[in-house]
C-alpha cells in the first residue's frame, strides 16, 4: 500500500527511515544537511540515565 | 500477531529519535526529556493496541505528539527562550562553500510557527514520508507540504540565504510540489 510497509521493522535498530530513495535527494540541500546534523546531534548522544532506568524497569516488568 | 519481546525492543530502539523529535516542542532539554519519558511510559502500556503490519514508528511520534498536545492544554506554557531547538553545539569547520553556523541555524529554527518546524522535523529529520507525517499530525499531506515549504523558504530568509541554498525555488522542487502522488513527493530535496 504504501512506502512504510516495505521499512523494515522491529530490527532494534534505531535507524531511521531515511531510505535510499529519500537520503541521498537531500544531501544537496542546506537547510536539510543542517537540520539532520542538529538533529543528529541529539539522536547520538549517550542516552541518559532516567532512560536506561526507566527502559530497564519496563522490560523487567515493573512499573 | 506482533510479537511482544521484539516490539519493546523496537521502542527502547527508537528512543534516542523520540528524544530529537521532542526538541520540536521543548527546546530545553530536559524537558523535551520529561516529555520522551511520558510518551515512552504511554505507548508501553498501550503496547497491545498497536497493530501489527501498521507504522509503528508513526505510532510513537504520534503519541509523542498528542502527549505534548494534552499537556500544552492543561498547562498553557510559555514559549520558551533558549538558544537553539536542538542546543546544537557542534563547533565543527562547514565543509561547505557556504559558512553557516550551525548554532545559527538551530536558533533559526526557534522562529519558526511550531507547526511549519513540526513539519520541516519529521519530513526533513526524522525521515518520514508526507503521508507519514500527515498521518502524525493529523491533517493532510497537501497541508504537510505546505508547512515543509513555507518553514524552509522562512529559514532562507532568516538566514539570508541564495535562492538555490533553500532548495525552495529551484523548478525541479516546484514542479515536484505540484505533481500528483505519493512518495515520490519526498524527493523535494532534489537541486
Amino acid at each position: 500500500m504504501d512506502k512504510s510497509s516495505e521499512r523494515p521493522k522491529a530490527t532494534g535498530d534505531a535507524r531511521r527511515a531515511t531510505s535510499h530513495t529519500k537520503a541521498d535527494d537531500k544531501d544537496h540541500d542546506l537547510i536539510g544537511q543542517n537540520l539532520r546534523r542538529a538533529y543528529e546531534s541529539v539522536v547520538q548522544e549517550p542516552l541518559p540515565d532516567r532512560f536506561k532506568d526507566l527502559l530497564d524497569k519496563l522490560k523487567k516488568g515493573e512499573q | 500477531m506482533v510479537d511482544r519481546a521484539e516490539i519493546e525492543d523496537e521502542l527502547i530502539a527508537n528512543v534516542p529519535d523520540l528524544r530529537a523529535f521532542a526538541r520540536t516542542f521543548h527546546r530545553d532539554a530536559s524537558r523535551a526529556d520529561d516529555l520522551v519519558q511520558e510518551a515512552i511510559l504511554k505507548a508501553w502500556s498501550n503496547l497491545d493496541k498497536f497493530k501489527a503490519g501498521t507504522n509503528f514508528r508513526a505510532w510513537l511520534f504520534t503519541i509523542l505528539r498528542n502527549t505534548f498536545l494534552s499537556e500544552m492544554r492543561k498547562k498553557r506554557r510559555e514559549v520558551e527562550d533558549v538558544d537553539g531547538v536542538f542546543a546544537a553545539q557542534l563547533a565543527e569547520k562547514p565543509s561547505q562553500e557556504h559558512v553557516m553556523e550551525l548554532k545559527d541555524f538551530d536558533r533559526a529554527l526557534t522562529q519558526l510557527p511550531s507547526d511549519q518546524r513540526e513539519a520541516l522535523i519529521l519530513v526533513g529529520a526524522s525521515g518520514f514520508s508526507y503521508e507519514e507525517a500527515a498521518e502524525i499530525c493529523g491533517c493532510a499531506v497537501g497541508t504537510v507540504k505546505s508547512r515543509v515549504n513555507r518553514a524552509r523558504k522562512r529559514l532562507s530568509e532568516i538566514l539570508q540565504m541564495t535562492e538555490t541554498d533553500s532548495g525552495v525555488d529551484d523548478p525541479t522542487i516546484v514542479a515536484a510540489l505540484g505533481a500528483a502522488g505519493g512518495v515520490s513527493q519526498a524527493r523535494i530535496y532534489r537541486t
